[in-house]
């Protein structure tokens, strides 16, 4: 006694299983730039930081998780001062103030999630 | 405060204006406070200073020292979305602090004890300690915001004896890995801290001298709430006074007339009940 699957079938779930893979990535790649968006224009806003240090935050996946901050040693110790501080300068704490920032992304993916009726 | 550490530092002088920022940053402050580093035998300990921010220049500059950074206040969304039965847990004040040692004779010392949430802290002005003097009164808040106030918190040393020494009063004193209770006098809550991050930032330049500098930066959250709504005094009625006329011949008094000036009782000479028209 078998069981058969109409290839009609196969196809259309796998059809559904690409629409949704393709809206998870693409709910991804728009958390990214909202985050990274979000905290450049702070940072650029913020005298600590300022346009020129700002333009050098990025983000990235490594290790199976997704950073946030400056790559690249020319700028490492601009950096590390405008988000710790210093003797002249107050910390900003820009990098560790991130939940709302976070949450608004995660808000922007979902939306994108619902529209491509993922839920 | 934990063991190990004795609190020594004055309380800030903020002229009874402890409220919400203030209160935590006190409570922070005396938490961190008194740490009394160890020296050799000939020399005395040194007690590690507390300051909000890096100190003035024209403070004489004294290491190691500890500073207090205020970055962020954000909404606490995992509390302010949590479930939260009103009925079981309610955020209120209520009785007094009963010394009960001896059954026949209770004495009040103190003022009203917690039930359920925290209570946002606010000035002794504002909030009179409960009971203290009336035990039927009470206050309610009906509600609240929670929040986390994110704060960085820095020990600096020129020698790395001192740093390594902070470092282990910090981590198994001060912030060890599991959360931490401030206690925080304005509402006498405690209050759970988090050690959200370590950041050793020893190479860290600075201009100030040529010395060696040792930081160790540590990013902590302190749970906080914001009332939302206008607190409520709730007293409980001692007496109840009650005014009965005759509506065809007498003439109301006014709601808020003396109760305690002579009343004329109309009970037994009231006029028959008429028909609804």
């Amino acid at each position: 006694m078998g069981f058969e699957i109409p290839s009609y079938a196969v196809d259309a779930l796998e059809q559904h299983v690409l629409l949704h893979a393709q809206a998870a990535h693409d709910a991804t790649v728009l958390a990214h730039r909202s985050v990274l968006d979000d905290v450049r224009e702070a940072a650029a806003a913020h005298p600590s930081w300022g346009p020129e240090l700002a333009a050098q935050i990025d983000t990235w996946d490594e290790n199976d998780r997704t950073w946030i901050g400056i790559r690249g040693a020319g700028f490492e110790s601009q950096a590390f001062a405008a988000e710790y501080g210093d003797e002249k300068r107050a910390p900003s704490g820009l990098m560790r103030t991130l939940d709302n920032t976070m949450n608004l992304a995660a808000q922007r993916a979902q939306q994108h999630l619902a529209s491509r009726g993922a839920f | 405060m934990t063991a190990g550490v004795t609190p020594s530092v004055a309380e800030i002088e903020t002229v009874q204006s402890v409220g919400f920022i203030l209160a935590e940053e006190a409570a922070l402050k005396r938490h961190l406070s008194g740490l009394s580093m160890p020296r050799p035998r000939s020399l005395p300990n040194t007690e590690v200073p507390v300051w909000y921010r890096w100190p003035d220049g024209e403070r004489a500059q004294q290491y190691p020292f500890i500073t207090i950074d205020l970055l962020d206040i954000t909404p606490d969304l995992e509390r302010q979305t949590s479930v939260w039965n009103l009925g079981d847990d309610p955020s209120v004040f209520e009785g007094v602090l009963v010394d009960i040692e001896d059954p026949q004779n209770p004495v009040v010392v103190g003022a009203g004890q917690r039930i359920g949430q925290y209570f946002p802290s606010v000035s002794s002005d504002s909030m009179p300690e409960i009971g203290a003097e009336e035990p039927t009164t009470g206050y309610r808040v009906e509600n609240y915001k929670p929040v986390k106030l994110i704060y960085q918190i820095t020990t600096h040393a020129t020698s790395a004896q001192d740093d390594r020494w902070m470092m282990a009063k910090f981590f198994i004193d001060v912030f060890p890995p599991n959360p931490v209770w401030l206690s925080v006098d304005a509402d006498k809550t405690w209050r759970r801290m988090e050690r959200l991050s370590f950041t050793n930032a020893d190479t860290q330049e600075t201009t100030e001298t040529d010395k060696r500098h040792f930081r160790k930066i540590y990013t902590i959250s302190i749970e906080a709430e914001v009332p939302v709504d206008t607190t409520v005094e709730v007293v409980r009625a001692s007496r109840v006074h009650v005014d009965l006329y005759d509506r065809a011949s007498e003439t109301r008094e006014a709601v808020d007339h003396d109760s305690s000036s002579e009343h004329h009782i109309a009970i037994g000479e009231f006029t028959e009940p008429q028909p609804a028209p």
